[in-house]
């Protein structure tokens, strides 16, 4: 009895012990990500990683999630394109290591200004009688952010300067946009994921266009890191990486899923984040010409204040996708 | 041997004192300002991650002046970004103020108003400003009104409460005094009551000033386009800690101007408390 007891206690010892060698080989990665209705998925990151520890903390906004990065709270951080230039052009030591989904993008009008969808000439011609009659028409987005970015290409590729042939509106919280909308305050939002779809959905806008078609393309999320913790922790890196790549294709073949956790963790309904996800797609690469587009459009808008395009393109480090995906840097965006 | 009553202002003795007590208000303040260089110069953390009181010294100049153009957009606009700050802050608690004061002198005063009133003002004070937003923007709209009713809200309860406190407790043996003279309820109120209850007023008043300017970042985060908390979200969007940093430095240097322009009126409507308190017969 006693024999037994004691190699019970010996093997007990041992396989503690193991895990607690074994717990300690496994790489942890701080992961950040934004609670936006694209960025939530990256609450699943930590499920799907294999050989790292993921612990994924949900912040409010994108800023908030870079600052957490930049001064070393995180490791890996879920941003947008526009976030990656900014820091570069602050000189934060920040890496691309993966996309992660784009899209999200919408321009809604208000009911008075009677647009067709996509029917730019009608626009083009309305903003020129507004502005002639000196009330220049009122376009509102969160400057800044990538539907700023998108509304601004777009505008400018249709021959209607943003800086003045419209009254821009900055509403720096997307969700305030619904009410703005609603009240008549602006005729047109260019807003974000979920809440375009609750626009549409409320009735307070309809869909005037995806404002995709300008030089910075549908480009969204991005996932990055410091060349510190690729230094210190390349495994663990590599982990999120792969449970990225691992997540978008799970979500290209199947979007219940994600609607579960937009769902759960936003409160949103169901019909609003299916609606949503209409406009989103997943996409782990990371677009080299459209990441320089976006970094010569914001130094033209004057949102940064140098020109960061070798930084940008110096600090892409496809690897990590490579090794994920099997496939050449080429075929991922470079 | 000469008591404080005795120095007269002419004295050298006196203005070397006065001298020296300035420069012990700047001991603290030189000391961080100098560590806060010392540790930002270290290298420690990233210069635009931690930038030096230099270096936000050079922005707020930038801002204010427009010499280089370093804070891009805002260059040269301080003036208008406080002016219009300041705007909303005094709107706001011009508007809190004196609804502020007739509520809580009208319950301080009736216990109808105390039983009817109270329960639900009560009620609204710990709800926090910042979640008045969404209402805000659906009653008032964009730009200024929603923004001046934020900084109403920070403004509004610390007058309130301050009022009702001094109304409340207003010295009984000078009612009764009243009383015996044979004032009535609006003499009451209006020549023993109300000046009585001024200096818990002011107190509610000085709290609130402070309150209106630090309610002014989260009111200008709903779609206005000049401010100094506009520029403070703004800049922090494109990470720019230095103008961060000059636009805190601004609104704390405005609170406290207000403050010392409110604490010059309460000196002069209450003159008559200065020969009452131990400061003032310091003074």
């Amino acid at each position: 009895m006693r024999t037994s007891l004691r190699l019970g206690l010996v093997v007990m010892a041992a396989v503690l012990g193991g895990s607690e060698i074994a717990s300690a080989q496994v790489p942890k990665i701080k992961l950040g990500y934004a609670k936006c209705a694209h960025c939530l998925p990256m609450s699943l990151v930590p499920g799907l990683a294999r050989n790292v520890e993921v612990e994924a903390t949900g912040f409010n906004s994108g800023n908030d999630v870079l600052t957490a990065l930049v001064s070393k709270s995180i490791d890996v951080a879920q941003v947008t394109y526009l976030h990656y230039i900014t820091a570069l052009d602050k000189g934060f030591d920040v890496v691309a290591v993966s996309g992660q989904i784009n899209g999200g993008s919408e321009c809604l009008s208000s009911a008075k200004l009677s647009l067709l969808p996509e029917d730019w000439a009608t626009f083009k011609t309305t903003v020129a009688k507004a502005k002639s009659d000196g009330q220049p028409l009122k376009v509102a987005a969160s400057r800044g952010n990538a539907q700023d970015i998108h509304m601004r290409g777009a505008f400018l590729k249709q021959g209607v300067d943003p800086n003045k042939d419209i009254q821009f509106i900055n509403i720096p919280n997307p969700s305030d946009h619904l009410a703005a909308l609603q009240r008549g305050e602006v005729d047109m939002i260019c807003s974000v994921e979920p809440f375009a779809s609750q626009i549409r959905l409320a009735g307070a806008g309809k869909h005037f266009v995806l404002p995709y078609e300008q030089a910075a393309g549908n480009l969204t999320n991005l996932i990055v890191t410091r060349s510190d913790v690729i230094a210190g922790q390349r495994a663990g890196v590599q982990g999120v990486v792969s449970a990225v790549v691992e997540l978008d294709n799970k979500l290209i073949a199947d979007r219940a899923p994600w609607i579960e956790v937009i769902n759960k963790l936003t409160g949103l309904d169901k019909n609003v984040a299916t609606e949503a996800l209409k406009n989103a797609s997943p996409d782990p690469a990371i677009h080299r010409s459209q990441t320089l587009a976006i970094a010569a459009m914001m130094r033209d808008l004057k949102y940064i204040s140098k020109d960061v395009a070798a930084e940008a393109e110096k600090n892409m480090d496809y690897s990590f996708l490579e090794q994920a995906t099997g496939k050449s840097k080429n075929d991922l965006g470079y | 041997m000469t008591s404080v009553t005795d120095v007269s202002p002419a004295r050298p003795a006196f203005r070397l004192t006065r001298a020296l007590q300035g420069l012990e208000r700047l001991i603290v303040p030189v000391l961080l300002i100098a560590g806060w260089e010392a540790f930002a110069r270290s290298g420690m953390l990233p210069p635009a991650l931690l930038p030096a009181p230099s270096a936000v010294l050079h922005a707020l100049g930038d801002w204010v002046f427009g010499f280089d153009e370093t804070t891009q957009t805002y260059s040269g606009h301080w003036l208008r970004d406080a002016l219009a700050s300041a705007l909303r802050v005094f709107g706001g608690f011009a508007l809190a103020s004196l609804l502020g004061i007739l509520a809580g002198v009208a319950i301080g005063w009736s216990r109808l108003f105390e039983k009817t009133l109270e329960p639900t003002l009560q009620m609204l004070r710990p709800i926090p400003p910042v979640s008045w937003i969404p209402l805000a923007i659906i009653w008032f709209g964009i730009a200024d009104k929603p923004a001046i009713f934020l900084v109403f809200l920070g403004a509004f309860f610390p007058v309130l409460m301050n009022s009702i406190h001094g109304v409340k407790t207003v010295d009984h043996n000078l009612v009764r005094a009243g009383a015996m003279m044979g004032a009535n309820s609006r003499q009451m109120l209006t020549d023993i009551v109300l000046p009585a209850a001024l200096p818990s007023i002011f107190a509610g008043l000085r709290i609130a000033v402070g309150s209106a300017w630090m309610l002014t970042v989260t009111a200008e985060m709903v779609a206005v386009k000049s401010g100094l908390g506009y520029v403070l979200w703004d800049s922090y969007y494109f990470l720019r800690y230095d103008i961060v940093l000059a636009a805190m430095i601004s609104i704390g240097l405005l609170g406290y101007l207000s403050d010392l322009g409110l604490k010059a009126i309460m000196a002069r409507t209450l003159r008559w408390q200065q020969t009452t308190t131990v400061q003032g017969r310091a003074g």
